[in-house]
């Protein structure tokens, strides 16, 4: 007779290292091979940022080295380890890739050579692909917002992207915003109106087709 | 005359006939032009599969045999010696690779039989215009040069010269003792350095058998194998050290300081030193840059206080040329420059200090007469160890340094041991390999030593809380608890890893041996001979062939040691006989050849105005055999008409 | 006179208008002809890249295209002064060079615009232009009233160093040490000079943005400097920002100028305050009062 498979609840477990400051540590789970996605870690092997992801020695020089620690709720170098333990679900909806400042510190100084910066801007486009809900979806609108307004009009708009996305998501915030926002128009430096490049006819069209041959990129 | 050949194709298990179709192989070289048999074979190079070959020498008059198997490398003398044994030239064996060139990396089994087929018909075609050559001895010289005098170094120079033979000891400092003669203890024993080194150096100082040559250089290499013909620079050191006999009143009398390069630039020496009390000999040199005769033309004290007259002012740098059978490199290796790690800010902030730095502070003889201390003179209450500063990091060096994990925990003990502060090692692994050393470890724990296993990101001022203020911090994930900390200390130590001496290329030009990606010498066999190298009578030991700690470095000392004694005592050397030759009757004289040449084997006849190899030095390799543009030179058994035959076959095979 | 052509990016025609104003006003004097690239879009900077590669690359592909175009092969060198520009046309140019499949996606997406590049472009940052082509001395000669008394504190941000140094050290950064020598200042060490000033996360984590310039901001104070200089558009408008809520970070208010790179060269020139766009400081007052302008205003 085979052995019975233990019960989810006991086995659906998996350690996942302390937990974000002031929350009580996760429970220790444990993983079933055969439930693990490691397709891909063997997509993202195929694109030039992520090829060397495989290389990670686990060392953790990005995470000593990321500026935005309050936000990550993994490491970078825990994403490698999670990704190597096929967790693709839980990669997908990390909150890290999308708080990434973009510094590009963890870049130039890991000793494994792997371009973190740019593994995080791929994991970006994979959930958006993939239709991620991000824990960190305000930067997703965020990003969003921008990107429609620089491909129609060719010019980014502080104010129209700004206003965008603060009415919408967050009112409150926009109030309090408003008098730094009245400053800056004072000094013109904030203007009204949004720039318009004059080929807005050529730039749609690029973008359309970009938009279509970036999918799966 | 239609040459007889015998085609051999061996199985090696299933190595090869795991994807080869060896049978079929053999089928087909039956029909190549001159084959007159062809066999398969489980194992070619069992005693079976040897005699097979010499039986069908003597039955069919075979005068050209191809063995079809693995690399040359593996198996040629082998074949060669067996063909010998049936009295055909053993120049007349061709071997084939069809294992690492074949069946080891073609996927598909058609492809791979259809490979080796190609391989097998090229192979015939070249042994169709194979020549005998005959093979010449010379007599080997009966001294030993050893380069080098760090703790590999001494080891071989010892070994040689208890077993009989004469060495020239020749070292670029002062004295003998390398970095080993630096460090306080060694672990994993916690043996005093230089209570266990300093013996060592006396003797080889006192040996009959040394010849001691230190402030000095190897120069030039000359001669051919066994009869090498070395010039060694002896530096001045302006004393004359037959005179003196290291009373050691100049050193105290001399006003000239400089940097104490010993002490890693903590304090000073005299302008006239000894490295440090037990020098080996402890005679000492003068710095000219910092000696005031010389930069000022007035003081002579030296000179005044010495009552042997052994200050010579006069003493000018001359070659010494040698004669040695073989040579031990031990050219050792350079500490990384922890400051290259810039977000460690060695040289920028206070109290981070390198591995050295620490080694001569926690020294009784060290620059603070060991104490650990900070910069301000107070003593630290938490210190961080950095394992792999500069290692494990495609940025830096991608090797590991094989020491900095021991030597931290060494560090870490001191310290504890010393001052009771706390101890942090951070590290990426642990690799704790040798003997004692896994239980050494657990002593540290066991001693409250602080391991977070993690790269420290970065070490700064920039304090954070009130707890941080005046103190470095060192920015880490604890990669093991998933979290990032902030840890601060008053003393940061780096532990660099090692890498390859700076003028290594020059050194490995001179003596003809090659280095690898991290600039260490390589050896002839990484597994089987990972002591000599392809150049016969060269052999290195200790860290110039790659990192490793001392009782690594003494072992392989004393197995270069074996290995030069081997060629000392066989007497006679055997020629390469696949030396290059020119032709004289096609040679411009363009000189293309000569600076190619790795060996230093051809040199130009001034009145011919020609190019001339050089027999005993040339190994054969065919670089100027490519480069001359006259097509002059030939390689014996690479003959242009035996690689043209062999390309002929391997394209008729291939259908092209 | 050398001959550059000309991206500005966006927000030197908004939030750092001054940047570009300061810029125009000492380019002459310093020996540099800029050329607009007519008709420019936005770089796609970061946050497009989080969406579609080959929009991103596309977008900063099409600057190079124009660029091209206008330069005839004459003018090949497009000189910037945002880093963030800088770093996605440089990006777009290695993709286009190095990266056969992303290519010819941009390039068939340049295609479907109406747009070609052959690849003839060399994107540059205004920084390493100033110290590599102008030259320190060049603008040490140009000083005429030399900044002396002043101690400044050189502020890099990120993308200006890293992931490409341009020739500067990542961790140990010189350039803008080199040029606040060069206007008679004192630098002014401090530990964060190449942190990042979570710049990109003001609209979306203002909280952690925030702190991440304050702690920036204090450093810089403990460093006894009298401004700061920075060669990062954003960066200057994140740090002049957030130094307004500094009480709330970091107990006390801060009080330093933040100048454009440009700025700072210009003073020493002893250009006006409205040739260099000081007046649109956030604390324009204390600016001018720190470089001994106050009457000029």
């Amino acid at each position: 007779m085979s052995p019975q498979p233990e019960t989810e609840s006991r086995q659906e477990k998996v350690f996942q290292g302390a937990a974000a400051p002031g929350e009580p540590s996760a429970e220790l789970k444990t993983l079933f091979e055969r439930k693990q996605d490691h397709q891909f870690l063997a997509e993202l092997d195929k694109l030039p940022e992520g090829a060397k992801v495989k290389m990670c020695i686990q060392c953790g020089t990005c995470g000593g080295m990321c500026p935005v620690t309050p936000l990550l709720d993994h490491s970078p170098r825990r994403l490698f380890a999670m990704l190597r333990a096929g967790m693709t679900d839980e990669v997908l909806d990390a909150a890290t890739p999308w708080v990434c400042s973009s510094c590009y510190r963890c870049t130039v100084n890991c000793p494994a050579g792997i371009k973190i910066t740019e593994v995080m801007y791929a994991l970006k486009r994979r959930a958006i692909q993939a239709g991620r809900k991000a824990r960190s979806s305000d930067y997703q609108r965020f990003a969003s917002i921008f990107t429609r307004i620089v491909s129609r009009h060719g010019r980014s708009h502080e104010m129209g992207l700004l206003s965008r996305y603060m009415m919408f998501h967050h009112p409150v915030a926009m109030a309090k915003q408003s008098g730094l926002g009245m400053r800056l128009m004072l000094k013109g430096r904030m203007p009204l109106t949004q720039e318009k490049i004059k080929d807005r006819e050529g730039l749609r069209r690029m973008a359309a087709k970009a938009l279509e041959l970036g999918e799966g990129v | 005359m239609t040459p007889k050949i015998g085609v051999y194709v061996c199985h090696c298990g299933t190595n090869i006939a795991g994807k080869v179709d060896v049978k079929a192989t053999a089928e087909t070289a039956k029909k190549l032009p001159g084959v007159v048999v062809s066999r398969d074979y489980m194992f070619m190079c069992s005693e079976p599969g040897q005699e097979l070959i010499q039986k069908d020498i003597r039955e069919h008059n075979l005068d050209r045999v191809v063995v079809c198997a693995c690399s040359p490398l593996m198996h040629e003398k082998t074949f060669r010696r067996a063909c010998s044994r049936a009295g055909l030239n053993q120049y007349l064996m061709q071997m084939v690779n069809i294992r690492e060139q074949c069946s080891w990396v073609t996927e598909d089994k058609v492809q791979a039989t259809d490979k080796a087929q190609a391989l097998v018909a090229g192979g015939v075609g070249k042994a169709c215009f194979l020549r005998p050559i005959n093979e010449r001895e010379v007599s080997v010289s009966q001294n030993v040069l050893v380069v080098g005098g760090g703790i590999a170094g001494i080891q071989a120079a010892l070994q040689c010269a208890d077993a009989g033979f004469h060495v020239y000891l020749v070292e670029r400092k002062q004295s003998i003792g390398g970095h080993m003669a630096m460090f306080d203890k060694t672990f994993p024993t916690l043996d005093c350095a230089a209570c266990i080194l300093t013996p060592k150096m006396v003797t080889v100082g006192q040996h009959p058998n040394i010849t001691l040559m230190i402030n000095s250089e190897v120069a030039e290499v000359g001669g051919y194998v066994g009869n090498l013909k070395v010039k060694v620079r002896r530096k001045a050191s302006y004393v004359d050290h037959s005179k003196c006999n290291g009373c050691g009143i100049c050193m105290e009398k001399c006003p000239g300081k400089a940097t104490n390069e010993f002490e890693q630039g903590h304090g000073n020496r005299k302008a006239i030193y000894t490295m440090f009390p037990q020098a080996v000999p402890n005679k000492p040199i003068i710095d000219k840059a910092a000696c005031r005769y010389f930069t000022t033309g007035k003081c002579g004290v030296c000179e005044k206080f010495c009552k042997n007259n052994a200050i010579d002012f006069k003493q000018e740098e001359r070659l010494e040329e040698i004669e040695v059978g073989a040579v031990v490199l031990a050219t050792g290796h350079q500490v990384y420059d922890g400051a290259k790690v810039t977000r460690y800010g060695l040289g920028k902030l206070p109290n981070v200090i390198s591995a050295l730095e620490f080694e001569r502070m926690v020294n009784a003889g060290g620059f603070t007469k060991g104490e650990i201390k900070l910069a301000d003179g107070s003593h630290p209450k938490a210190v961080g160890i950095i394992h792999c500063t500069g290692s494990r990091d495609s940025n830096h060096m991608v090797h590991c340094s094989s020491v900095c994990c021991m030597y931290s925990m060494k560090f870490a003990h001191l310290i504890r041991e010393h001052s009771g502060a706390e101890v942090y090692n951070f590290y990426i692994d642990l690799r704790c390999v040798g003997k004692g050393y896994e239980e050494f470890y657990n002593r540290m724990l066991e001693e409250g030593v602080h391991f977070i296993r993690g790269k420290v990101a970065e070490v700064s001022n920039d304090a954070r809380d009130p707890s941080e203020e005046g103190k470095l911090i060192a920015r880490v994930e604890d990669t093991l608890a998933g979290v990032v900390r902030r840890i601060p200390l008053d003393m940061v130590i780096l532990a660099n890893g090692i890498s390859a001496q700076p003028d290594a290329d020059d050194v490995g030009r001179l003596f003809g041996v090659s280095r690898n990606a991290g600039g260490f010498f390589i050896e002839q066999h990484p597994k089987l001979n990972p002591f000599g190298t392809p150049n016969g009578s060269v052999f290195i030991a200790g860290t110039c062939a790659g990192p490793k700690d001392i009782p690594n470095a003494v072992s392989q000392g004393a197995a270069a040691a074996a290995g030069a004694m081997t060629v000392l005592r066989q007497g006679k050397v055997l020629l390469e006989s696949t030396a290059a030759r020119v032709n004289t009757d096609l040679c411009s004289g363009c000189r293309t050849c000569l600076d190619i040449c790795p060996y230093r084997a051809i040199s130009f006849d001034e009145e011919l105005k020609q190019a001339r190899v050089d027999e005993t030095m040339c190994r054969g390799c065919g670089t100027c055999v490519a480069a001359c543009p006259s097509g002059a030179i030939e390689g014996r058994h690479f003959t242009d008409e035996q690689i043209a035959s062999e390309i002929e076959g391997l394209m008729r095979t291939l259908g092209a | 006179m050398k001959k550059y052509l000309y991206y500005p990016g966006c927000s030197q025609k908004a939030t750092s208008r001054a940047y570009e104003e300061a810029l125009l006003a000492i380019a002459a004097d310093l020996g540099l002809e800029l050329q607009e690239v007519e008709d420019w879009n936005c770089c796609g900077t970061t946050p497009v890249m989080a969406v579609n590669k080959v929009l991103a690359l596309s977008l900063a592909a099409r600057n190079l295209a124009l660029a091209e175009a206008q330069g005839q092969g004459e003018l090949t060198e497009l000189v910037t002064p945002c880093p963030s520009c800088w770093l996605a046309l440089h990006k777009a140019q290695h993709a286009l060079a190095d990266d056969e499949e992303i290519a010819g996606k941009v390039r068939a997406s340049l295609e479907a615009g109406g747009y070609s590049y052959k690849g003839t472009i060399r994107p540059r940052h205004l920084l390493e232009v100033l110290v590599n082509e102008v030259g320190v001395e060049a603008i040490q000669q140009k000083a005429g009233k030399p900044l002396q008394g002043l101690k400044v504190a050189p502020y890099y941000g990120c993308q200006v160093l890293r992931p490409y140094a341009q020739g500067d050290d990542a961790e140990h950064p010189q350039n803008l040490e080199k040029i606040i020598r060069a206007t008679g200042a004192e630098v002014a060490e401090f530990p964060l000079q190449s942190a990042c000033c979570g710049g990109t996360l003001v609209a979306t984590r203002p909280e952690v943005g925030y702190q991440m310039s304050a702690d920036i901001l204090r450093a810089i104070e403990r460093s006894g400097a009298n401004l700061v200089v920075t060669p990062c558009n954003l960066c200057q408008a994140t740090l002049e920002i957030v130094q307004r809520k500094t009480p709330k970070f970091l107990g006390h208010k801060t009080k330093l100028p933040i100048l454009a790179v440009t700025q700072l060269i210009g003073l020493a020139m002893g250009k006006s305050v409205k040739e260099l766009g000081l007046q649109r400081s956030l604390n324009a007052k204390r600016c001018l009062r720190t470089m001994g302008r106050e009457t000029a205003a």
